[in-house]
């Protein structure tokens, strides 16, 4: 007996049984929504790019909300969550219980105006808000959902300009009407619209 | 000592029954094809782009061009982000190591890239590329970063793109404002 073909076959069977388990437990895990964050035990007082002040999470109670996290001086990454942002409102429906929001992690920069602007050259729909504050308010709602942000090295450009990015999670949220962030999806992907509107779809019916 | 020399070797042909053999020779021979074809466009397509500016090079052996070159719509003072495929037809390697545009004085080769849970933006010094090869410039990877336009870029729009390598070669190009496949 040659020892490939012997040990080949019980090998694989538990391969593949493994491999089933995890896709079981995969697909378990997707429906039963757990809570990842309560959001309720903190109030963070922002503003959206009108300057309207808003009041989270209270303001959204009784709504879910898709949350997405982005500053305006990032011109590649940003702007792909910023886009997912909107196929899913499309893809929704433009749902009116459903409201979406752009929170900008570089209040120092991003100012209501300057969302404004973003929001006009993504051709944002009046429903999406984009939220900025205070440096130290959108810094604790940052840490309350663990957006994590961190500056990378100041350059100078050829024409003397100093400028400075951010590193930043890459990340969109779901908060379930009660206040609770119940999923959590990397922010860029192109595969990540379709996942949430069929969570979203599932969960509203 | 043989034991051990022997637990190296992931296949051992000697006890491994022929169609077995045949069906890894097939699979590696597929695999070997798979990995020298990666260029899937004409040459011809991509030739006569990119200028000489180094006479003593001959043409036939540079032969890098960039295709389905599209710039993200902006406005003045803000960010905007360059973007197409790279094409190494020509037989020898070189590297992008500048960028320019009409847009904004300060234009950068970027990479976006996913390190450790945080999305990070690098300035590059340089991106290399070898003979054969195609490298995407896409969102959320490498990118020629147009920094603080100095005018709106709108959708339709088209604005200047320069490519310097390190052979002193240069690709110059009107891209338009506006991603095609959207
Ligand atoms: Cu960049």
């Amino acid at each position: 007996m040659n020892a490939n073909s012997t040990l080949a076959k019980p090998y694989s069977f538990v391969l593949t049984i493994i491999f089933l388990s995890f896709l079981l437990t995969q697909s378990a895990c997707m429906n039963d929504y757990k809570v990842i964050d309560d959001m309720n035990d903190a109030s963070f007082e922002l503003v959206n790019q009108d300057s309207v002040r808003v009041i989270f999470p209270e303001d959204f109670r009784g709504q879910y909300v898709v949350m997405g996290f982005v500053y305006t001086n990032c011109p590649d990454i940003c702007p792909l969550i910023t886009q997912n942002l909107i196929k899913i409102q499309k893809d929704l429906g433009y749902p009116s219980n459903v409201q979406f929001l752009g929170v900008s992690f570089d209040p120092l920069r991003d100012t209501p105006e300057v969302l404004h602007r973003y929001k006009e050259v993504f051709k944002v729909d009046e429903n999406v808000n984009f939220l900025t504050g205070e440096p130290k308010m959108v810094q604790s709602f940052m840490d309350s959902v663990r957006v994590r942000t961190q500056e990378s090295m100041r350059t100078t450009t050829d024409s003397g300009k100093e400028i400075y990015f951010l590193n930043h999670s890459d990340k969109i949220m779901v908060m379930n009407p009660k206040g609770e962030i119940i999923i959590e999806y990397g922010g860029s992907m192109p595969s990540i619209p379709t996942l949430i509107v069929q969570d979203l779809q599932s969960l509203i019916q | 000592m043989n034991n051990q020399r022997h637990s190296f070797s992931l296949v051992s042909t000697r006890t491994m029954p022929l169609n077995l053999l045949l069906l890894f020779v097939s699979i590696s021979l597929g695999l070997m094809l798979g990995c020298t074809n990666k260029l899937d466009r004409p040459d011809s397509a991509l030739a006569e782009q990119g200028r000489l500016t180094d006479s003593s090079m001959a043409k036939s052996e540079w032969n890098i061009a960039i295709e389905d070159a599209w710039a993200r719509p902006t406005k003045a003072g803000m960010m905007s982000a360059a973007y197409f495929t790279m094409y190494n037809v020509g037989s020898v390697s070189d590297s992008l190591v500048q960028a320019s545009s009409n847009a904004s004085k300060d234009v950068q080769i970027h990479l976006s890239y996913m390190n450790d849970g945080i999305m990070v933006m690098e300035e590059q010094p340089f991106v290399a590329i070898q003979a054969s090869e195609q490298i995407p410039f896409q969102p959320g990877g490498y990118h020629i970063m147009i920094i603080q336009p100095t005018m709106d870029m709108q959708e339709g729009d088209s604005i200047s793109l320069s490519l310097y390598f390190k052979s002193g070669m240069i690709i110059e190009e009107t891209i338009q404002v506006g991603n095609p496949a959207k």
